[in-house]
């Protein structure tokens, strides 16, 4: 790491009605460096960069890259300056190749116009040095999420950057594919680029950043290099607060003795990814799903709520056999499914909260067809008080809420339902320390009030804070059981890794 | 590298314009006889190459996610305007000035969905009622005879011929290849796409998307003011209430052509043999005799109906 500064923002000011998003706010990058962005959510992060790739103009103050004064209007101002930016949201094009979506606006040129085969070959060059293993003439729709991302960083890194932008890439990446990133990450910091780096793992932070800059409520709170920074000190200074509690293991012991099953699954099967999959789930219970991303967990809570209707095996729920055609059935039978990706599962964003939180329990609050509104909104006031919701109103249109906050009302939405077992796929995936940490919290009250709950996450530590009990899958299939004490982040890997083993040693016999 | 695999509904979504219009054709050349004569087909062509010029510009704003009602009625005018111009016998106004004044509409009509982010579908219906609108205000209704002094070498262009193929054909050809060319090797044409896939992701990735739509919204009125000109040209007058419902001609045969109506996906070609399908259709029921015209409308719907089926089965085997 070098001490030229590469990009200054000195005195970044900026309001939006009602909230003083950023309040002069210093920030400096050094070239070669990879510089942590850190804060919960709305704590400016992403204002700030959109203020640097030129999505939002600043109010006041100023930007200097290389030293000079630099003033964007649109991203692609700031691309040609050499800030390229990779966005949380993937923002590809669905129905391009995979070459194009690389290229797309730098496409090479020959006298015809553009020259596909050298695209075709440039993407696949660049693809394989990355260990992406993809037919780039595919249109991109045809890859999977974390391929999707990998190109989304190739597009990103592979371009004339002095200067990039990483807005959480890694939360849709699984452990090796985060590897493939680092590794490319610190092949730029080498070329003496700069990176910015947001996420809210804070494992990645310390695994590959040099520096960290925090932010709290759109204000300056310090810059400092990492290996001066303890996890605790980094989290207490983002979310304000002692934090000596908000990593502690949440949950205490649980006693199955007289407690009723609510969901047991035997040997679910189907012919996509489930090769066989046996989960028990009692009242009060925090059961986790571990597994690596297309190790099958989200297809067995699908299947599990009814959206895919072609298995094999069998699915019992409060002891009595079902087999669900639609979520629907699910519904009837006391299931409740918070899906993996809010966006397109979960909210309808131009609806207000109210709307958001009791659209499935319509029916329940009208008579003959006549909603009660008095009883509606004794249900969503209730609700906004107890899992602490941060909205102006219950009218308020849930896209103005922060990922923590819309993630809340859709628990919410579940709850009023009063469901035997909820499933929550990646219930704390994008949204801040702060809004995890009540998020957990409100995982332990909902078991408390005996409900059970299947938990499915990415995050070990989640795991291991939240379950009573963890199955491991792999491949489709269980390859541990864990409980109580047994539950720890090496156990739960091991299991993973021991799941691979026994299949190599297997295909070998 | 993995290699690509193409499954079949993959190839039917693909190829299956040209596919329909091979049966189709040889269909028509088995039954009637008369198909097969070079005059007829030149003649298929010649009449459908104004309605198949517009289509080509319609697959290009229909690929941005848009639509553009306003064809028809700007067709009609620029016959209109070409026709009230004759009496200068200047080529460059009874040519030009109405395929500029087209194009200008074009623009508008884009600015109006871009700057002031009007639905497509409301912007072009209030500028078809407009263009319709000046139409009839410029001729009180009537049809406008071409006069005299050029009337000659105008209609003359209509009946002209290089190499034996009509010159309204070979504009049809060049406008297609055009639009081929534009869509698969230019920037601006796959930026297209990128708009119509995702306007958020092209916006991010430096494209500028209201550019582009304001582009393909004047390319379309460049098309449809040319298809104009040649009408006239054709008829040897301007007509204000002609073209009515070939804005609902040109997009079913992009529809037919394999173009998905919510954008970014679709090619040129496809909306020529869509074009073509239809012309074919309508020779068919021409040539058989016995049904009336009426038919062709029912048999336009069914297939158009057939395609979109396709598509959607095809998206949820490929999802």
């Amino acid at each position: 790491m070098s001490e030229r500064v590469l990009l200054e923002m000195r005195q970044i000011d900026k309001r939006f009605p009602g909230v003083h998003a950023l309040d002069h706010v210093d920030f400096k990058v050094r070239a070669g460096e990879i510089h942590a962005l850190m804060g919960e959510n709305g704590a400016g992060k992403s204002t700030l960069m959109k203020v640097l790739t030129g999505l939002y103009a600043k109010d006041s103050g100023e930007i200097l890259l290389d030293g000079k004064p630099v003033s964007f209007h649109s991203p692609l101002e700031s691309q040609r300056a050499g800030v390229s930016t990779i966005y949380q949201e993937i923002n590809l094009i669905p129905y391009l190749s995979v070459a194009e979506n690389i290229f797309l606006g730098r496409q090479p040129l020959n006298r015809t116009g553009i020259d596909w085969r050298a695209m075709e070959a440039r993407a696949g060059k660049i693809l394989a040095e990355m260990g992406v293993d993809v037919d780039v003439t595919q249109e991109l729709r045809r890859c999977g999420t974390a391929i999707q991302q990998m190109i989304a960083i190739a597009r990103a890194i592979f371009s004339d950057a002095r200067l990039v932008v990483m807005d959480e890439p890694t939360s849709s990446l699984d452990e090796k594919e985060t590897a493939v990133l680092f590794q490319q990450m610190r092949r730029l910091k080498e070329q003496g680029l700069a990176i910015i780096f947001i996420s809210h793992r804070l494992d990645e932070i310390f695994e590959i950043c040099d520096t960290v800059t925090i932010l709290k409520d759109g204000k300056l709170v310090e810059e400092r290099p990492v290996e001066r920074l303890t996890k605790l000190e980094l989290v207490s200074k983002m979310i304000g607060r002692d934090a000596s509690d908000v990593l502690r293991r949440k949950n205490g012991g649980y006693d199955a003795a007289g407690k009723r099953t609510v969901l047991e699954a035997r040997n679910v099967a189907n012919e996509v990814k489930l090769r066989g999959i046996n989960v028990t789930v009692r009242a009060g219970e925090v059961v986790g799903l571990a597994g690596l991303l297309g190790s099958g967990r989200t297809e067995f809570a699908r299947v599990a709520f009814g959206q895919d209707g072609d298995y094999t095996g069998e699915l019992e729920i409060n002891g009595q056999p079902v087999r669900f055609k639609s979520p629907r059935g699910a519904i009837d039978r006391g299931l409740a499914y918070c899906a993996e990706d809010r966006k397109v599962e979960g909210i309808f964003p131009h609806m207000s909260v109210r709307e958001n939180m009791t659209i499935a329990i319509l029916p329940k609050i009208s008579r003959f067809g006549i909603l009660n509104a008095k009883k509606q909104d004794e249900i969503v006031e209730r609700y906004i008080r107890s899992l602490n919701i941060k909205t102006p109103g219950a009218g308020q249109q849930i896209h103005n809420l922060s990922g923590g906050n819309q993630q809340k009302v859709l628990l919410a939405r579940w709850l009023c339902m009063e469901p035997d077992l909820i499933i929550l796929d990646e219930p704390t995936r994008g949204i801040d320390v702060g809004a995890k940490s009540e998020i957990e919290s409100l995982i332990q009250e909902i078991a408390g009030r005996g409900i059970g709950v299947l938990l499915i996450s990415s995050e070990l530590e989640e795991l291991v804070r939240n379950c009573h009990r963890v199955v491991v899958i792999r491949d489709g299939r269980n390859v541990g059981d864990l409980e109580g004490g047994s539950i720890s982040e090496e156990n739960i890997m091991e299991r993973i890794a021991q799941g691979a083993a026994k299949e190599e040693g297997h295909e070998n016999g | 590298m993995k290699r690509k695999t193409m499954n079949p509904m993959d190839i039917l979504q693909k190829q299956g314009a040209l596919l329909a219009l091979a049966v189709l054709t040889a269909a028509a050349m088995i039954r009637f006889p008369v198909f097969r004569q070079t005059g007829n087909i030149l003649n298929i062509l010649r009449q459908n190459s104004m309605i198949g010029i517009i289509a080509v510009a319609m697959t290009l704003v229909i690929l941005t996610g848009g639509i553009d009602l306003s064809v028809g009625a700007v067709t009609a005018l620029s016959s209109v305007l070409a026709a009230s111009l004759s009496g200068t016998n200047s080529p460059i106004l009874i040519l030009l000035l109405p395929i500029a004044a087209g194009t200008l509409l074009g623009f508008c009509n884009g600015l109006v969905v871009t700057k002031m982010s009007v639905a497509p579908f409301i912007s072009s219906l209030g500028m078809m009622m407009i263009a319709r609108g000046i139409a009839l205000v410029i001729t009180s209704g009537n049809s406008v005879p071409m006069a005299e002094v050029s009337k000659g070498w105008i209609t003359a262009m209509a009946e002209a011929s290089l190499l034996g193929v009509p010159v309204f054909i070979l504009l049809f050809a060049l406008v297609a290849a055009a639009g081929v060319y534009l869509t698969r090797k230019t920037r601006f044409g796959r930026d297209i796409y990128a708009v119509g896939g995702n306007e958020d992701a092209a916006r991010m990735m430096g494209i500028q998307p209201g550019r582009v739509k304001i582009a393909v919204y004047a390319l379309s009125g460049f098309a449809a003011s040319l298809s104009g000109v040649l009408l006239a040209s054709r008829l040897g007058s301007g007509q204000p209430v002609t073209c009515e419902g070939w804005e609902m001609d040109a997009i079913a045969a992009v529809a037919i052509g394999g173009t998905k109506l919510s954008g970014g996906r679709g090619a040129v070609p496809g909306t020529v043999f869509g074009v073509l399908i239809l012309a074919v259709i309508k020779n068919m029921i021409n040539l058989q005799g016995s049904l009336n015209s009426w038919w062709q409308s029912i048999i336009t719907g069914t297939l158009l109906l057939a395609v979109i089926l396709t598509q959607v089965f095809g998206e949820r085997k490929g999802a």
